[in-house]
C-alpha cells in the first residue's frame, strides 16, 4: 500500500492545484519505481506518468481515496479505496447493508488518447461484493458505468470523482429506460421506491472531515 | 443480448439465369487500354478487395468490384435498409429491412460467380484483426467517425491501400481519399484531416450500448443528406481510382502517393490534393509486420513467439484473450490463475463456492509484459487456456509490433471465415 501523508493537505488545494501538490517520499517512490517498467509509445508513457501524479496528489488532498497499488507496465491501472458508504443488498434480503469503503480497480487504456470509450469499460469494484447501485453490474464483475460513452482524453481524477458520486448515489440514474449508465435494472427500481434514502452521503471528495455526516443510508442528518 | 455477427461465405444460388452468367467471358466488355501493356481484366480479376459500409456508395462499389470480376470481396456493414433508403440506394421496397452487406453479397455474387464473396453484418471494430491482411484495396464509405477511425487504422497497421468515398450533399462534392500507407509507415491517416470540430463530433456523436457486452459504438447523428446521383458519381470515382491504380494507369508517384481528389457538382471541376501526415494527430501510426505462423497458434510457446518477435523484453496480446493472474468471485475469494480467459468470459469455478469467477480487474492483462509470463515460458497457448486464438501481437519495447497470423498466408478467406464461426 503507497501512504499518503497522515492528514489531507487543506484548502486552496483543489483539482486545478494538483500540480503543485508535493508527493510524499513513499508516494514518488512508488510511481518511480511503477514509471521505470512503463512501456509504450513514448505520448502514452509520459501521458501515464502525468495522470498517475495527479491520482497520487489527488489523495492527498482528498480524506475520501487512498492509492492501494498502481501498476503502468502496458495500461495505467490503479487499485484504489474510496472511503464512502457503498449499499449492498444479498438476493435473499430486501433491505440494503452499507459499507464503510470501497476497493476499486481503475483501468485506463492506451485507446483512452484516441477515442472515446465506453461508460463501464474503466472501473470495477472489487470490494465490497453485491453492490446495490443502478451504475453498477450486479453480477462478479461489477463493473461502473459512467454514461454512455467516456470522452477522449477524459482525465483519470475526474474518473476517480465520477466514480465517488456514483457510490454516493450523488449521481443516479433511476429512468430504467437511460441508457447512460444503467447496469443493474433491479437496484434503480429499488431506489426509485427508496429515493428517501438518496444520496447516501452528502460529503463532497474534497469535502471537509467535520461535514461528515448524515452517512448512514438513511437520508437523515445525524 | 444479441448475438454477435458472424463471417459468411454467400454461396452459388443455380438459376438459369446464374448459368448464363456463369459462363461469360469475363473481358468480354473490358477495353484495350491506352498505354497499358498487360492484360487489364486479368489484372482487375485478380485483386481482393473489402468494401466497409454497403450503403448508398459502398452498395455500388460492390456492384463495380463484382462487376470487374474480382477475386474476392469482404463486404462488412452492420446496419438494415430503412424506407429512406430507397430514395438514395439501389434497392426496391421489397429490400427494406434486410441486412445491407448480405443483400449486396447476394447480388454481387449472383454478378460474378466466380468471385468468393464474404460477408458481414457486424461493426468493423468486431472483426478479427488479420481479417483484412492482404487485401488490395480497402474501400470505405461509412460516415461514422469511430469507423472510419477503426478502418484507418487498421490500415496504417496492415499497410493497405484505403480509398475513402465521402460525400458533401450541400455542396454537390464527392471526394474520395487515397492512402497509400505505403511501407515507409510515414504517410497519413484519415484522422491527421480531422479538424477539431470533427474530433468533438466523434467523442459526442459516438455512443456505447450500457450492457456491458463490449460491443463495437454506434454514431449518431443527422443522416448523409446527399442526392442518389452524387452517391455514384463517389462510388464511380474511387472505384477508377482501384482501376488506375492497379493498372499503373496513374502517373508512377500516384500509385505511392496519398492524395485528395475532390469532384464539384457546380462547377464540374475535379482537383487533386496530396496529403501529409499531420504530426499533431493524436491517432495512433504504427504498422505491424505481419509474420504467418506455420502451425496453430494454439500450440506456440509463449517462448516461441516472443523469440520469433525479437524482444523478449516486450508483450503479448492474444486476440480474444485476457491473461489473468488471479481471479474474484461473488463470495469474496480472491484466488490465484495465471492462464488466458477469453474476454468477457468466466474465469472458471470458484474453489471456495463453486459460483463463476471473473479475472480479478487489476490482474487481468490485455498485453501481458514477457516478464510476467517468464515462469510460463515454455508452456503453449493451449495449456495457458488460450485454446484458439486468431492472432497474437507482439510489440517490442522500442514499438515495433509483429502480428502473428496462422490463417495470413491461406489462399483463400473460407479458412478464415471457417475459424470465425
Amino acid at each position: 500500500m503507497i501512504k499518503p501523508t497522515s492528514a489531507p493537505l487543506q484548502p486552496p488545494y483543489g483539482l486545478s492545484d494538483l500540480r503543485r501538490v508535493e508527493l510524499t517520499w513513499q508516494q514518488r517512490k512508488g510511481l518511480n519505481a511503477a514509471n521505470a517498467d512503463s512501456q509504450g509509445p513514448p505520448e502514452w508513457r509520459a501521458r501515464k506518468l502525468v495522470e498517475a501524479t495527479d491520482v497520487f496528489a489527488l489523495s492527498q488532498i482528498s480524506s475520501r481515496m487512498q492509492v492501494l497499488a498502481l501498476d503502468m507496465r502496458t495500461e495505467l491501472k490503479f487499485m484504489i479505496r474510496l472511503r464512502c458508504p457503498v449499499p449492498c443488498k444479498s438476493p435473499a434480503s430486501d433491505d440494503i447493508a452499507v459499507a464503510p469503503y470501497a476497493e476499486i480497480a481503475i483501468r485506463y487504456p492506451e485507446d483512452i488518447l484516441r477515442g472515446p470509450l465506453p461508460g463501464y469499460a474503466l472501473i470495477q469494484i472489487v470490494a465490497p461484493r453485491r453492490v446495490w447501485l443502478p451504475n453498477s453490474s450486479y453480477d462478479v464483475a461489477q463493473r461502473v458505468c459512467l454514461g454512455v460513452s467516456i470522452a477522449r482524453n477524459f482525465p483519470l481524477k475526474e474518473v476517480i470523482l465520477a466514480c465517488h458520486a456514483a457510490m454516493t448515489l450523488q449521481a443516479i440514474t433511476l429512468d430504467s429506460r437511460d441508457v447512460a449508465g444503467l447496469m443493474n435494472q433491479a437496484a434503480c427500481t429499488w431506489w426509485r421506491a427508496n429515493t428517501h434514502r438518496i444520496p447516501l452521503s452528502r460529503v463532497p471528495f474534497l469535502g471537509d472531515e467535520d461535514e461528515n455526516r448524515n452517512e448512514h443510508g438513511n437520508g437523515e442528518e445525524s | 443480448m444479441s448475438a454477435p455477427a458472424a463471417i459468411r461465405v454467400i454461396p452459388v444460388r443455380p438459376s438459369p439465369a446464374g448459368a448464363v452468367v456463369a459462363n461469360l467471358d469475363p473481358g468480354a466488355r473490358t477495353p484495350r487500354y491506352l498505354d497499358v501493356d498487360v492484360d487489364a481484366g486479368a489484372v482487375l480479376r485478380d485483386l481482393d478487395i473489402v468494401v466497409v459500409a454497403a450503403g448508398s456508395v459502398g452498395g455500388r462499389l460492390v456492384a463495380l468490384a463484382a462487376r470487374s470480376g474480382v477475386r474476392s470481396l469482404l463486404i462488412v456493414d452492420p446496419d438494415t435498409f430503412s424506407p429512406e433508403s430507397v430514395l438514395t440506394h439501389d434497392i426496391g421496397p421489397e429490400d427494406v429491412g434486410r441486412q445491407k452487406a448480405s443483400l449486396a453479397g447476394e447480388r454481387a455474387k449472383a454478378i460474378s460467380p466466380r468471385t468468393r464473396v464474404v460477408v458481414f453484418d457486424g461493426p468493423f471494430e468486431d472483426l478479427p484483426r488479420d481479417v483484412l491482411a492482404g487485401a488490395d484495396f480497402v474501400l470505405l464509405s461509412s460516415d461514422g467517425l469511430a469507423c472510419e477511425q477503426a478502418v484507418s487504422r487498421a490500415c496504417t497497421r496492415l499497410g493497405l491501400r484505403l480509398l475513402q468515398a465521402s460525400l458533401h450533399g450541400s455542396t454537390l462534392s464527392a471526394q474520395v481519399r487515397s492512402l497509400a500507407n505505403a511501407a515507409d509507415g510515414d504517410g497519413p491517416g484519415l484522422c491527421c484531416g480531422y479538424s477539431r470540430r470533427e474530433w468533438d463530433e466523434l467523442d459526442r456523436g459516438t455512443v456505447f450500448s450500457c450492457t456491458g457486452n463490449g460491443r463495437a459504438p454506434t454514431s449518431v447523428g443527422p443522416p448523409t443528406m446527399s442526392p442518389p446521383q452524387l452517391c455514384s458519381i463517389a462510388a464511380d470515382l474511387a472505384f477508377m481510382e482501384v482501376t488506375r491504380i492497379a493498372l499503373g494507369i496513374a502517373p508512377r508517384i500516384a500509385s505511392t502517393a496519398d492524395v485528395l481528389l475532390d469532384y464539384n457538382g457546380y462547377t464540374h471541376a475535379t482537383t487533386t490534393t496530396a496529403l501529409a501526415r499531420n504530426p499533431h494527430c493524436p491517432a495512433e501510426h504504427s504498422r505491424w509486420r505481419i509474420a504467418p505462423w506455420p502451425r496453430p497458434l494454439s500450440a506456440a510457446t509463449l517462448r516461441e513467439l516472443l523469440d520469433a518477435a525479437g524482444d523478449a523484453r516486450g508483450t503479448l496480446s492474444v486476440e480474444g484473450y485476457v491473461f489473468a493472474r488471479r481471479a474474484l468471485c461473488a463470495c469474496g475469494l480472491d484466488s490465484p490463475l495465471e492462464r488466458f480467459v477469453p474476454d468477457g468470459e468466466s474465469a472458471g469455478e470458484c474453489p471456495a463456492c463453486g459460483a463463476p469467477c471473473a479475472p480479478h480487474p487489476f490482474d487481468a492483462h490485455r498485453e501481458a509484459p514477457a516478464a510476467m509470463l517468464a515462469l510460463l515460458a515454455d508452456r503453449t497457448l493451449a495449456e495457458l487456456g488460450a485454446a484458439g486464438p486468431a492472432t497474437v501481437l507482439a510489440r517490442g519495447v522500442d514499438g515495433t509490433a509483429v502480428l502473428f497470423s496462422e490463417s495470413f498466408a491461406a489462399p483463400e478467406r473460407a479458412q478464415i471465415a471457417r475459424r470465425i464461426r
